[in-house]
């Protein structure tokens, strides 16, 4: 780190010190500073806030398959409270920061692609399989990853997925902190990490597989991750509720892959013998909202209609409310006519907008809806984010002479919002597979005499063989151009 | 690097916080821009003020305010160009091989920066460690591909460590 900060301290003095000023600008003028938001979304508009604490448990389900390392040494059978846990039940300013880094450079790159469809994509699945491929890689990829998010160092970034995934809940058990008698909010944040069995693994692999056990809670499988495992897998590990589960197609088994399962739920208070009046609106069927579909045509929708009182949001081409379900934000973006939803996102995400001077007692009518989203490949997003991705990952892992890139980045998830509240459940699955690395340099400088051939490279007529059939050989003695970059002068 | 798109925006319309603002944010790179392929500090100070100006001028004209920066990165880059054009400072103008010069140590601006690394190393390390630039950014503005540029960034690293210490962070090649 040195290296870096005195390079640092180095290009800095000196574009300080040379950089002149232009006549006319007054540089006096105060900077802004922006101070960091906390924020989550999981939909266009859609905010998270703290959904619920779960105890940190960690299962080691390491199928007893060993091979080139002896595996049987951290071979845990049962669920296992990781030892030496020290949390302390909230999110760091630094984590929330690192989060949030983590969103506003990919989600923006996901969402200028997808084009005119419902869609949504989760944060927190990302950032979690992101994460625990980054863990597997080498010191430098990791380096690379925490400077992206703006973290000092790997653990940073681990700290920053513990605290999350133990404050938006984990395990396989629903923990609801906020309702007991009910339960009808609350969250579960499950892991995973698949290996094949036919990757050779680096010396040291075993420490790292027992990290994400106890660094990222994940059950650990010695075995490819298959369509059908994953299945099974999100299946095992939903809670009790969770029925409507996403699909997720992986066409080849990778050699590694890190999954990530997020589900959330968060019904309307309805407790105290209450009523739930969306419901009986539901069931008496007597209103609608008139929606107009990204095609032009119209339909009459079931909706939701809240009022409560707030400031309006304003940016270039929307509006915005804030507001909440039970225990979840729900915020809303509303493009101006002529303008589409992608538009705006990248200004939502960065939170370009303005709030009014005063508050409205807003009155906000919202569709349900139920988005759907399959196999959402973000691998080439990844690759754009950051460099890092394009190169070679899983170095603490995998023997280097299986070297890993990066191979797919999915992932699937099911979002409803009815007059039952929000429910939601997303899987994402961040592979790898042996990859081929650049081919090794070598400079050929032609700079003395030598020989060329000038040919006809062609397919014979077997249709197999080719040849290069030789039209001119000679050789050069002295290129008869002048010197490169002195005065150029017609070579004829 | 990034500005604000609400200053973006501000600074299109014509607003003049905002002009100062964006000034202020972008004065060092755009400078370093042009005087990494214009050497003569006199004419990369000329290059400069046309710059502004002509970015000024044109403003209004900008239609991705979230593209602000990359705009008057090439613009400044593209300046820089035709006026060592001009001069016939260079003789390929189209990838920039030659501001970077094929010899190692040929701009005495960059060679100030750190004086053990090629011109072509400190222009990616002030890319990537001042402007948190990627490198495929530091690829359009150097004319190098984004390989070499990771290659030149994590050889500058090392020479680093090797010269002032510390550690590299950067991958080492697997032999």
């Amino acid at each position: 780190m040195f290296a870096k900060k005195k390079a640092k301290q180095i290009i800095e003095e000196k574009l300080d010190l040379e950089t002149p000023e232009v006549p006319g600008f007054d540089v006096t003028a105060s900077r802004k500073v922006r101070s960091p938001k906390w924020w989550v979304y999981a939909v266009s508009g859609l905010a998270l806030v703290g959904v619920s604490i779960g105890a940190g448990f960690g299962i080691f389900n390491l199928l007893n398959n060993p091979r080139s390392v002896d595996l049987n040494a951290t071979q845990m059978t049962h669920p296992v409270k990781p030892a030496n846990r020290t949390y302390s039940g909230v999110v760091s300013a630094k984590s929330a920061e690192i989060y949030e880094a983590f969103a506003q450079k990919l989600v923006p790159l996901i969402f200028a692609g997808v084009g005119d469809q419902s869609m949504a994509f989760s944060v927190f699945d990302a950032f979690v399989a992101v994460s625990m491929t980054v863990y597997c890689s080498s010191d430098e990829v990791q380096s690379s990853y925490s400077t992206l998010l703006g973290a000092s160092s790997m653990s940073e970034v681990t700290k920053a997925v513990q605290e999350l995934t133990l404050t938006l809940g984990t395990n396989v058990s629903y923990v609801d902190p906020y309702d007991h008698k009910t339960k009808t909010s609350g969250g579960a944040s499950v892991n995973s990490f698949w290996l094949k069995d036919t990757v050779p693994l680096a010396e040291g692999a075993e420490d790292v597989l027992s990290g994400l056990q106890n660094d990222y809670y994940a059950s650990v499988y010695h075995t490819a991750a298959s369509t059908d495992g994953l299945k099974g897998w999100l299946s095992d590990n939903a809670p009790a509720g969770f029925d409507d589960l996403p699909k997720l197609q992986l066409d080849d088994p990778p050699d590694t892959a890190s999954v990530s399962a997020f589900f959330v739920r968060d019904n309307f208070d309805v407790t105290g013998g209450n009523s739930n009046p969306y419901q009986t609106e539901y069931e008496s069927k007597q209103h609608y909202l008139d929606y107009t579909l990204g095609d032009g045509t119209h339909k009459q929708v079931d909706y939701i209609e809240s009022s409560y009182p707030g400031p309006v949001y304003t940016g270039t081409s929307f509006t915005g409310v804030h507001g909440h379900i039970n225990k979840l934000g729900l915020d809303y973006y509303l493009p101006d006519a002529g303008t589409k939803p992608q538009d705006i996102m990248a200004d939502v995400i960065a939170e370009n907008y303005e709030p009014s001077a005063s508050n409205y007692r807003l009155c906000v009518s919202a569709p349900y809806f139920l988005i759907r989203t399959e196999n959402l490949n973000f691998t080439e997003n990844l690759k754009t984010m950051d460099s890092l991705f394009e190169g070679i990952l899983m170095q603490k892992l995998v023997d280097p002479s299986a070297a890993q890139v990066l191979s797919e980045a999915l992932q699937s998830s099911v979002l409803k919002y009815d007059f039952t509240g929000f429910y939601a459940v997303s899987i994402t699955v961040v592979a790898t597979d042996t990859g081929v690395e650049a081919d090794p340099k070598y400079d050929f400088k032609l700079d003395r005499p030598h020989i060329f051939n000038v040919n006809y490279p062609l397919t014979l007529s077997d249709g197999i063989t080719h040849a290069r059939l030789p039209l001119f050989y000679g050789q050069v003695y002295d290129p008869a151009y002048p010197q490169y970059g002195g005065p150029r002068s017609d070579p004829s | 690097m990034r500005i604000p798109l609400s200053i973006a925006r501000a600074f299109i319309a014509g607003d003049e916080k905002a002009t100062t603002e964006v000034y202020l944010d972008c004065r060092k790179l755009l400078y370093f821009i042009i005087r990494s392929i214009v050497t003569n500090p006199e004419d990369a100070a000329d290059v400069y003020q046309d710059v502004f100006v002509s970015v000024l001028k044109n403003r209004s004209a900008i239609t991705s305010p979230s593209h602000l920066v990359s705009y008057l990165a090439r613009t400044a880059e593209n300046m820089a160009l035709n006026f060592a054009k001009r001069q016939g400072a260079l003789v390929d103008y189209s990838d920039l091989m030659d501001a970077y010069g094929t010899e190692e140590h040929q701009n005495a601006y960059l060679q100030e920066f750190i004086p053990f690394l090629s011109d072509l190393e400190n222009a990616v390390l002030v890319y990537k460690l001042e402007y948190g630039f990627t490198f495929r950014e530091i690829a359009v503005l150097t004319g190098v591909s984004r390989q070499t540029a990771d290659v030149a960034y994590k050889a500058a690293i090392r020479k680093i460590r090797k010269n002032l210490g510390g550690s590299t962070h950067v991958r080492k090649k697997e032999s």
